[in-house]
């Protein structure tokens, strides 16, 4: 509980651009309630991170379609696919 | 030749492109790089090929990531599906591409570096986007990247493409890992070597520096 609090005052304390660093971090793992909560209460205060986190989230769903553009397009040409396998195997070349 | 088999069309493509693949740890213990090529090797290979343009670099990097995927055997724990494992460990040997590249035209001097002639997104990361004390000196601007019109989408892909061009490899792999192709963190660190936190510390230096990008650009166009 103690620590809850605590790192709610502590986020809350902290300048934007350490707000930044939480609002990314948020998109690869989970953080601790304290600070979550700490970034929602700043969040409803502060437009510059609301709009930073809007647009973060954005352009993440934009990548998202460029990769599935990159898996587009044509297969494995048999004879690369072939030199692949070749190449590939354990007695051929290094050990 | 090559469209021996074009039968399949763009949703199949799809289709394949992300399969759920649970029994992929099992799987993976047997390690056959042939079942890998049979069964990635068409994603691998577009994804390559898109990335660099070149069927002889596309090539290599394909067989590079299976020849690290068979040494790094016991790295793939099942966290993410084996095929987006490989293609974690595609994005690394591309930008080791890009890397060399990178390096060869130094040496070369005065060739011009056509890929990133300024680096507007890779420099500067924070530039003026806060004050000393670190709060906001400007706003970032409200803009939508979520394209209202087919047209208007397909332009800030293009814009978006450029942007993470333009990003020292460092940060372009980890931003493709994990935004694009949505590799766990976990399999990132392990592939690249890092701790947790430098993923973070990466991860927040290159989108912010997308995000400037984009924004950037968008003022650009619309100033003109």
């Amino acid at each position: 509980m103690i620590r809850f609090l605590a790192d709610i005052v502590r986020v809350m304390n902290m300048p934007c651009r350490e707000h930044t660093v939480l609002l990314s971090r948020q998109l690869d793992e989970p953080l601790r309630p304290g600070q979550e909560w700490g970034l929602r209460f700043h969040l409803v205060l502060c437009t510059g991170c609301r709009l930073f986190k809007r647009q973060l989230l954005q352009i993440r769903a934009l990548a998202r379609s460029l990769a599935e553009e990159a898996l587009k397009g044509e297969t494995l040409p048999d004879p690369v696919r072939r030199r692949i396998v070749a190449r590939l195997k354990p007695d051929s070349g290094k050990t | 030749m090559i469209g021996a088999d074009e039968k399949c069309g763009p949703s199949e493509d799809l289709a394949d492109a992300a399969p759920p693949d649970a029994r992929d740890h099992a799987a993976a213990s047997a390690a056959s790089p042939d079942r890998w090529v049979e069964e990635h090797g068409d994603a691998l290979w577009r994804f390559c090929l898109s990335r660099t343009r070149s069927a002889q670099a596309a090539e290599e990097i394909v067989q590079e990531t299976l020849l690290a995927a068979l040494e790094g055997l016991e790295r793939f724990e099942g966290a993410s599906s084996e095929r987006t494992w490989l293609l974690g460990i595609a994005t690394h040997k591309v930008a080791d591409y890009f890397r060399r590249a990178r390096k060869d035209d130094l040496t070369g001097m005065g060739t011009g570096t056509p890929e990133t002639p300024e680096s507007p997104a890779g420099r500067d990361t924070f530039g003026d986007m806060f004050t000393r004390k670190g709060f906001w000196a400007r706003l970032p601007d409200r803009l939508q990247f979520s394209g209202e019109s087919e047209a208007e989408r397909a332009s800030q892909l293009a814009a978006l493409r450029k942007c993470l061009e333009s990003l020292p490899p460092g940060q372009n792999e980890v931003v493709w890992m994990r935004d694009l192709l949505d590799v766990p963190g976990e399999s990132v660190c392990k592939v690249l070597g890092l701790t947790p936190t430098n993923l973070w510390t990466r991860l927040h230096r290159a989108r912010s520096a997308l995000r400037l990008c984009m924004e950037r650009g968008r003022r650009k166009k619309e100033g003109a």
